[in-house]
């Protein structure tokens, strides 16, 4: 095999590039292969670019890259583009043994994948969008693989992680969001391969690049679980202190704190939280943290306290703990028996997804609160299908709560009769035509409330099903 | 136990009225639209076997469950001279169960994981508005109240 030199023009800009670095696996591709095992970082000529970032990059790519046995023989880049073209038309294709056979050419060492990387860094996304589509694609695939493998690769894995998080302030913008949501999705044997291993080395991004600190946030997000190290500990510390009002951060930061000191930690996201009232996304992240990682019991107080209506993705994860559903009861029976916190009982009860039929129609029937009311028959409905028997006795429910006004209590009836629509069949989805066309046609409900219950209901009736009923000035058909 | 409780606690009834004595100077303040994922996300990619591995690759990713808040209205103190903060309506907090499942392309015969989602009424938030404390008690509309 001979030495080639090729002579390239990337991304618009002119310039002599030594190129390649592609290990060849199939004889197929001998005949593209280029010899490099003469070169050395200072002898290879590097881009001349205008750009100061783009000539940072290069240098870095040439400096970074070691040249090493198993890299000697190496794709060239046109090589390199096509595989990683046919990388993307095979996934948009969906057809996976065509996509596993170029990846087994691309990725089969782990100097193949850094050299993928390697490419990245000089090439122009807008150009070459399919190509880096393939390379996020391929890199991706190398990382889930080696970590996966590691009796075969050892640390290739989280090596190349390293070295994919070290370029990411040299990428451009729009290719480092990709490679950003790239890592973020890659799953080894134990789930995210973007865990607390890689902790400090996302910091140290941050505080390198401030003014990019911001893009580098959701790496972050699947680090959670027990800090066993003490320096970690001390990093989520300096984290929760120094992201305060950054959603994520502080999510990330009490999802380890929580688990390791609630006593400290649960009163202090309260107190966070206090301090914010207009700020949805970070009380929602606190409540996510504290539902998700403080003890179940404390989880349950704690929240109920600081209960408001839009956490309900909070209740939901607390309501998926084991024993939050017993936890649940005992706080709502606290509250019910004071008469106390009707959004608290109210969103309690929309994390009692486990409890029985019999006690959600219950509690829809007796708590002395419609909000309660309305959410139990929320709850009771919308989490699967329900009998044909419990759609009668939610209408019945409805029917008993007062005519005459608009009432807040009848209210939420055509949402009831919507989700068994939408999660039953059969009779019951039968009961909940009936029970929608009544409010419908019902002249002692509001016009809103009519109208609101004809746009639930049009998508499950006949046409027809509302010829000439009037609902004020309107004939709905 | 908890049935019990609740018969103890029914006759008591709770009213949610204003119950303004004065005007409160408070308007109502807008919360905007939000959409928030919950739950350990699945990625919705190619299942593709390498080195006797079975990975997957690409695709979105796909939370077990979504919730949309429509943007509405809350009283959180803000100043609002001869005004008073009151409830309007309860709206529908919009519910996803989602799941990857394999989708066909238009017209190509291809199909491709997806994040394919369905929806319920999860719950409601509150929605408010800003009253003028001048218009007497008589002519406002009824404010709510009572159980089911």
């Amino acid at each position: 095999m001979s030495s080639t030199r090729l002579v390239v023009t990337l991304c618009g800009l002119p310039g002599a590039l030594l190129v390649g670095a592609w290990l060849l696996h199939s004889a197929a591709d001998e005949s593209s292969a280029v010899e490099v095992s003469a070169l050395s970082a200072s002898s290879a000529p590097l881009v001349s670019l205008a750009q100061p970032v783009a000539e940072q990059r290069a240098r870095a790519t040439a400096a970074d890259a070691p040249l090493t046995q198993e890299r000697a023989t190496l794709l060239s880049d046109g090589a390199l583009v096509g595989l990683l073209i046919q990388v993307q038309d095979a996934y948009v294709h969906g057809d996976a043994t065509q996509l596993e056979s170029v990846l087994m050419r691309l990725i089969g060492s782990p100097a193949q994948a850094e050299a993928i990387l390697d490419w990245l860094l000089h090439v122009d996304p807008d150009r070459e969008g399919p190509a880096c589509r393939g390379a996020l694609t391929a890199l991706e695939a190398a990382i889930s693989s080696y970590d996966r493998a590691r009796a075969r690769f050892g640390d290739a894995g989280v090596a190349l992680v390293h070295r994919i998080l070290d370029a990411l302030p040299l990428l451009p913008e729009s290719l480092r969001a990709r490679t950003i949501a790239m890592l973020q999705g890659v799953e080894g044997p134990d789930g995210p391969v973007l865990d607390l291993r890689f902790l400090r080395k996302v910091l140290a991004l941050r505080s390198e690049h401030p003014d990019e600190s911001e893009q580098f946030v959701p790496l972050l997000a699947a680090m959670n679980g027990a800090i066993l190290d003490p320096h970690q500990r001390e990093d989520f510390q300096r984290l929760f202190i120094e992201g305060a009002e950054d959603p994520l951060l502080v999510k990330v930061a009490l999802n380890s704190l929580l688990g390791t000191d609630p006593t400290t930690y649960l009163p202090l996201a309260e107190e966070l939280m206090q301090r914010h009232p207009a700020d949805e996304r970070l009380k929602s992240s606190i409540a996510q943290a504290i539902a998700v990682s403080a003890p179940v019991e404390a989880a349950t107080r704690s929240l109920s306290r600081i209960a408001e209506d839009s956490q309900y993705e909070a209740f939901a994860a607390l309501g998926s703990r084991s024993g939050a559903g017993d936890a649940a009861a005992r706080e709502y029976n606290e509250l019910l028996a004071s008469d106390l916190n009707p959004i608290g009982r109210k969103m309690l009860v929309s994390s009692m997804r486990g409890e029985r039929d019999e006690v959600l129609i219950g509690i829809a029937r007796l708590d002395p609160d419609p909000r309660v009311g309305l959410q139990a028959a929320l709850t009771v409905s919308g989490r699967g299908p329900v009998a044909a028997g419990r759609v009668t006795e939610l209408r019945e429910l409805y029917a008993a709560s007062g005519t005459g006004q608009p009432s807040r209590a009848r209210g939420g009836a055509a949402m009831v009769a919507e989700n068994v629509l939408l999660r039953s069949e059969g009779a019951a989805r039968r009961a909940a035509q009936d029970w929608l066309c009544e409010i419908v046609r019902d002249p002692t409900r509001s016009e809103k409330e009519r109208l609101d219950a004809y746009a639930r209901a049009k998508r499950w009736m006949p046409p027809g099903s509302f010829v000439g009923v009037a609902v004020g000035s309107r004939i709905l058909e | 136990m908890l049935l019990s409780m609740l018969m103890l606690a029914a006759p008591t009834g709770l009213g949610d009225g204003q119950g303004v004595h004065g005007c409160p100077n408070e308007r109502a303040s807008e919360v905007d639209a939000r959409f928030v994922e919950q739950g350990t996300a699945r990625k919705c990619g190619l299942g593709i076997t390498l080195f006797g591995l079975e990975l997957s690759v690409g695709g979105e990713k796909c939370f077990p469950v979504r919730y949309h808040y429509p943007a509405h209205q809350v009283c959180n103190g803000e100043h609002g001279p001869g005004q008073f903060c009151a409830w309007e309506a309860d709206l529908s907090v919009g519910e996803e169960h989602c799941a990857c499942s394999r989708l066909g392309v238009l017209g190509t015969g291809i199909t491709l994981p997806e994040c394919v989602c369905t929806e319920v009424n999860g719950g409601t938030v509150e929605d408010f508005g800003t009253e003028n404390c001048a218009i007497p008690p008589w002519a406002r509309e009824p404010q709510p109240g009572g159980s089911l």
